[in-house]
C-alpha cells in the first residue's frame, strides 16, 4: 500500500528573501529498509535463540520508518546553504537520516544521542573509519572527494546507512516521518532536486528558485529496482 | 656356529621389534584417537553450550516477566509513552521508574541484570539499572531486539554495549491493552558465568572473546588440565576473518601451542557481527613417544597387570637364553679352554679343530696355522742367525749330566751302563761336526768312576784323532752282546717308547732301534808304545792303524750312521704326527746336531756309545740320548 501524503503549501510571494522549498514524498510501501530483519530463518536463528509472542495481545506490524532513511537535497551553483540544516546523529539505535549527503570538502558531524557508544565507518572509505564516538559526542568529519559509500556501525549490525558525497551540494531538506520535506535559505537560482534512499538516487528534477515560495509537487520514492527502470 | 644363540637372538630382536613396532603403533593410534575423541568432544561441547546459552536465554526472558508485568513500571512507560510529541520525560518519573527497577532487579536473585532498561513505546529510555547513565533522550528503538519487544515479542539477543558483552533479553511492557514499552534486560558476559557454564562441560574450557581479545573464561576444575586464556585467544586474529563465521559455523579444530585443540564459533547474537564468540578447547594428552604411555598409567594399572605370568614369562626367556648360552657358547669355550690348557701343558701338541664347532673350529685351525707359521718363522729365523746351531734345533745336551742322570752311578745293575737323557725338541741348524769322534770309543771312562771327568781324550777340543785312540785306563770291557735296557724291551730287544699325541694311546709307539755296541778297540800294547814314543818325541806322525780297528771303526761308524738316518727318519715321522713343521729340518742338520751331542756325552760320561730314541714329550717330537758304557 502506498503512502500517499498531500501537502498543500501556500506560497508566500516574496521578492526579496529566499522562499522555503516544501515538497512531500510517497513513498513505496515496498521500500525496503536499510535495516532489514533477518531474511531466512537460518539467519534469523543466528541473531537470537527466543523471538515469540508475548501471548497477551496482537503483536504490531513491523514499522519501517523509511522517511527517515530518505535524503533530499539541492545541488547547483553557489556555496553550501548556511542556513541551519538538519544535523546527523545516531539516535534511538540508529543513524538518522541514515542517507547522508554531503559537500565535497566540507565539514560536517554525526552527534552520537544514545547511551551506547557507536563506531561508524564509510565501507570502503579510509577518511572515515571505525571511531568511536561516546555517548553525548559529536564525531567531526570532511570528505575530500565526491562518491558514495556504505556507512556501517562496528558494533550494531542494524546500524546501516549511505554516504554521498556530492561537489555541488547546496542544501539538505527536513524530512520527517510523514514525507515532508523542507528547505530552508535556499538562494535563488536553479537547482536539481535529488532524492536519495540508501544508495540509490530515488529521483532528480530540476527545480528553479525564486524569491517566492515554492511548493514542489509529490515524488514517488520507489525500491531501487523500480526507480532504476523508471530512470 | 651357534644356531640356537642366534636363532634366539633373531627371535629377540624380532621380538623387540614387533614389541617397538606395536608401542610405535599402539602410541601413534592412540594419539590419534585421543585427538579425535578430543575433536568429537569439542563438536559436542559446541552443541553443550548452546544449549546451555538458549536455556540461559529462556530463563532470562522468564525471569524479567514479573518486571515487566509490575504496575509501577507499566505506568511510567505508559506515561512515558503518551508524553506530548518533542517534549521530553519527566525527571521524577524517570527517577521513579529507576528506583522501582532495581528494587525488581535485586529481587531476581541470581538472574539479576547488570543492565536493565525501561523503555517507552518508541524506544526511548526511560530508567536505567546498571552501565552509564545515558543522554536524555536516548533510545533503543532501533535495536532489533528492543523494536521486536515494542511489536510484541519476547525476545534474547547479545549485545556489546559501550565496551562490554552482554546477554540481552527484552519483554514488551502491555497496559489497558497497549504496548506502551519494553523491561530490557542484560547480564554480562563474565568469569563466573564461563565457570558456570564450564562446570557442565565436562572437561572443556571456554573462553568468550570479542574479535581478538578474550573476555571471559574458564577452565575445568577438575580432570584434565584446561587450555589456558592466553593460550585459547592466540588464533583469534585469523578465526575471527574466516568464511565459516560469517556463515555462524563452528571453526575447524585448531591445535594450540600446548598440544590442545580448540573450535571457535560465534555467539548466536547481534554481538556476532562484533566479532564476538566462544571458544571451546580441550587438551590432548598425547603419548608422543611409546614411553610416555607409562607415565599415565596409575598405581591401579600397574597393580593390575598379571605379574606372575610376566614374570614366569621372562624367567622362561632368561632360561631359554641362558640354555642356549650354555649350549653353544659357555660349554664350548670351556672345552675349547681345556684344550688349549692341554696345549699348555704339551698335553696336546694342537687343537683337533673337529672336536669344535663352527668359529671355535675355525679358531682352532688358525691357531694351529698360527703355531705352524711361528715355528717355521722361528726355524727360518734361527737358520738364518746361526745356522750352524743346531742345539737350537734338536736341543742342547746337557752340559752336566749327572752321573745319576745315566744312572751308572747309582744304577750299578745296569751293566751296560748309561742313562737317558733329552734332546728336547729345536729348530735345525748346525754345522756339521767333525765325523772323527765315532773312533774315540777307545777310551771310555772306567764304569766304576761314573762321576769322573770324561777321559781327556775324549775332549771335543781335540783335533780329529782318526786313528790315534787313546790309552784307557783299564781295557775296555768286552762289548756286551745284550741291547742297553732303554725301556720296555720287546722279545726282540727293541725299546718301546711312546710318541703319543698328548692323550693318545699307544698309537704312534716307534720301535727303538736295538742298541748293538760295537766291540772294543784295544790297540796292541806294541803299537800302544810306539805311540807313546812318538808323543814322547813331540813329532807329528800317523801311526798305523790296525786293520782290524780300522774295520771295526768303519763298521761301528756305518752302524752310527744308519742310526743316525733310522732315528732321523724317526724324528721327522713323529714331527709331522706332532703336527710340528717339518720345513728346514735336513739329515744333514740332523746328523751334525746328533753328532755333536753325541761327542758330548761320550766326553763327559765316558760312554762307549750313544743311542738316541725319539719320544713325544708334551706334543712334541723329542729326543733322547742314552749313552752306553761298554
Amino acid at each position: 500500500m502506498a503512502i500517499s501524503i498531500a501537502c498543500v503549501l501556500s506560497a508566500i510571494a516574496s521578492t526579496a528573501l529566499a522562499g522555503d522549498i516544501h515538497g512531500t514524498l510517497t513513498i513505496a510501501a515496498d521500500l525496503p529498509s536499510m535495516s532489514p530483519p533477518p531474511a531466512t530463518p537460518e539467519a534469523a536463528a543466528r541473531v537470537r535463540y527466543w523471538e515469540e509472542w508475548n501471548g497477551l495481545i496482537d503483536p504490531r506490524p513491523t514499522r519501517v520508518d523509511a522517511s527517515r532513511e530518505i535524503a533530499v537535497v539541492l545541488t547547483g551553483e553557489g556555496a553550501l546553504v548556511e542556513a541551519e540544516q538538519p544535523p546527523y546523529r545516531l539516535h534511538n539505535g540508529s543513524l538518522q537520516p541514515a542517507t547522508l549527503v554531503v559537500r565535497v570538502g566540507s565539514g560536517f558531524q554525526i552527534r552520537n544521542d544514545d547511551g551506547c557508544s557507536y563506531e561508524i565507518f564509510a565501507d570502503g572509505l579510509d577518511e572515515i573509519g571505525p571511531v568511536q564516538t561516546a555517548p553525548g559526542n559529536a564525531r567531526p568529519l570532511t570528505v575530500s572527494a565526491p562518491g558514495h559509500w556504505a556507512l556501517a556501525d562496528r558494533n550494531y549490525p542494524h546500524v546501516r546507512g549511505h554516504l554521498h558525497a556530492i561537489a555541488d551540494l547546496v542544501a539538505r531538506a527536513t524530512v520527517d516521518a510523514a514525507g515532508a520535506y523542507t528547505f530552508h535559505g535556499v538562494p535563488a537560482g536553479s537547482y536539481v532536486l535529488h532524492v536519495f534512499h540508501g544508495d540509490h538516487e530515488a529521483s532528480s528534477q530540476p527545480v528553479t528558485v525564486t524569491d517566492a515560495a515554492l511548493t514542489i509537487p509529490a515524488i514517488q520514492v520507489q525500491a531501487a529496482v523500480a526507480a532504476a527502470a523508471a530512470h | 656356529m651357534l644356531p640356537l644363540t642366534r636363532f634366539w637372538s633373531l627371535i629377540l630382536v624380532l621380538g623387540a621389534v614387533a614389541g617397538m613396532a606395536i608401542a610405535m603403533i599402539g602410541t601413534h593410534v592412540i594419539d590419534e584417537r585421543t585427538d579425535d575423541a578430543a575433536r568429537a568432544a569439542l563438536v559436542r561441547d559446541r552443541f553443550e553450550l548452546e544449549a546451555l546459552l538458549k536455556i540461559d536465554a529462556r530463563a532470562r526472558i522468564d525471569a524479567i516477566a514479573p518486571v515487566a508485568a509490575n504496575g509501577d513500571v507499566r505506568t511510567a512507560l505508559r506515561t512515558a509513552t503518551g508524553r506530548a510529541a518533542g517534549a521530553e520525560i519527566d525527571e521524577a518519573l524517570m527517577t521513579n521508574l529507576h528506583a522501582r527497577l532495581g528494587e525488581l532487579n535485586g529481587q531476581l536473585g541470581e538472574m539479576a541484570g547488570d543492565l536493565v532498561f525501561g523503555v517507552d513505546a518508541n524506544g526511548i529510555i526511560v530508567a536505567q539499572v546498571g552501565g552509564t547513565p545515558p543522554p536524555h533522550g536516548a533510545g533503543l528503538g532501533a535495536f532489533p531486539l528492543v523494536r521486536r519487544a515494542l511489536d510484541g515479542y519476547v525476545r534474547d539477543d547479545v549485545w556489546v554495549y559501550n565496551g562490554e558483552v552482554y546477554r540481552m533479553a527484552a519483554r514488551p511492557v502491555i497496559d489497558a491493552g497497549q504496548y506502551v514499552g519494553a523491561v530490557v534486560h542484560g547480564k554480562r558476559f563474565d568469569d563466573a558465568f564461563a565457570a558456570r557454564l564450564v562446570t557442565r562441560l565436562s572437561g572443556a574450557s571456554l573462553a568468550f572473546f570479542l574479535r581478538d581479545a578474550v573476555v571471559a573464561s574458564a577452565m575445568p576444575t577438575t580432570g584434565d588440565a584446561g587450555i589456558p586464556r592466553n593460550e585459547i585467544g592466540t588464533p583469534l586474529a585469523t578465526i575471527i576473518t574466516a568464511a565459516e563465521w560469517d556463515q555462524g559455523q563452528l571453526s575447524p579444530p585448531q591445535e594450540l601451542a600446548t598440544g590442545g585443540v580448540a573450535v571457535f564459533a560465534p555467539v548466536v547474537g547481534g554481538a556476532s557481527y562484533a566479532r564476538f564468540g566462544y571458544a571451546l578447547g580441550r587438551p590432548r594428552p598425547l603419548l608422543g613417544s611409546p614411553t610416555a604411555i607409562l607415565s599415565l598409567a596409575s598405581s591401579q594399572d600397574w597393580a593390575g597387570l598379571p605379574w606372575p605370568m610376566l614374570g614366569g614369562i621372562a624367567f622362561l626367556l632368561f632360561l631359554v637364553a641362558m640354555l642356549t648360552i650354555w649350549l653353544e657358547h659357555s660349554r664350548p669355550l670351556a672345552k675349547f679352554r681345556s684344550a688349549a690348557d692341554k696345549l699348555g701343558k704339551r698335553d696336546l701338541d694342537r687343537f683337533v679343530p673337529p672336536e669344535f664347532g663352527g668359529e671355535l673350529r675355525t679358531a682352532a685351525a688358525s691357531i694351529n696355522e698360527a703355531l705352524d707359521k711361528v715355528q717355521d718363522a722361528a726355524a727360518a729365523t734361527g737358520s738364518r742367525r746361526k745356522a750352524a746351531d743346531l742345539d737350537q734345533i734338536l736341543g742342547k745336551a746337557p752340559e752336566a749330566s749327572s752321573p745319576a742322570f745315566f744312572g751308572f752311578g747309582e744304577d750299578k745293575s745296569r751293566p751296560s751302563g748309561g742313562g737317558d737323557f733329552d734332546l728336547p725338541p729345536a729348530p735345525p741348524a748346525a754345522p756339521p761336526a767333525p765325523v772323527a769322534k765315532p773312533i774315540a770309543p777307545a777310551a771310555p771312562p772306567a764304569p766304576a768312576m761314573p762321576a769322573a771327568p770324561p777321559a781327556p781324550v775324549a775332549k771335543p777340543a781335540a783335533p780329529p784323532a782318526p786313528a790315534v785312540p787313546a790309552p784307557p785306563a783299564k781295557p775296555a770291557a768286552p762289548p756286551a752282546p745284550e741291547r742297553p735296557k732303554l725301556g720296555p724291551q720287546d722279545p726282540l730287544g727293541t725299546t718301546m717308547i711312546g710318541v703319543g699325541s698328548g692323550s693318545a694311546s699307544g698309537a704312534g709307539m716307534v720301535q727303538a732301534q736295538a742298541i748293538k755296541p760295537p766291540a772294543p778297540v784295544v790297540p796292541p800294547p806294541q803299537q800302544q808304545s810306539q805311540q807313546d814314543e812318538d808323543d814322547e818325541d813331540g813329532a807329528t806322525m800317523v801311526a798305523k792303524v790296525p786293520d782290524e780297528l780300522l774295520k771295526r771303526a768303519g763298521s761301528e761308524e756305518a752302524e752310527q750312521e744308519a742310526h743316525y738316518r733310522e732315528v732321523f727318519e724317526q724324528f721327522l715321522a713323529t714331527k709331522k704326527q706332532c703336527g710340528e713343521p717339518v720345513a728346514g729340518l735336513t739329515y744333514d742338520k740332523f746328523v751334525v746336531t746328533l753328532r755333536k751331542n753325541r761327542e758330548q756325552i761320550v766326553q763327559k760320561h765316558g760312554a762307549a756309545k750313544v743311542r738316541f730314541t725319539v719320544y713325544v714329550k708334551e706334543g712334541k717330537a723329542a729326543l733322547k740320548a742314552t749313552p752306553i758304557k761298554e
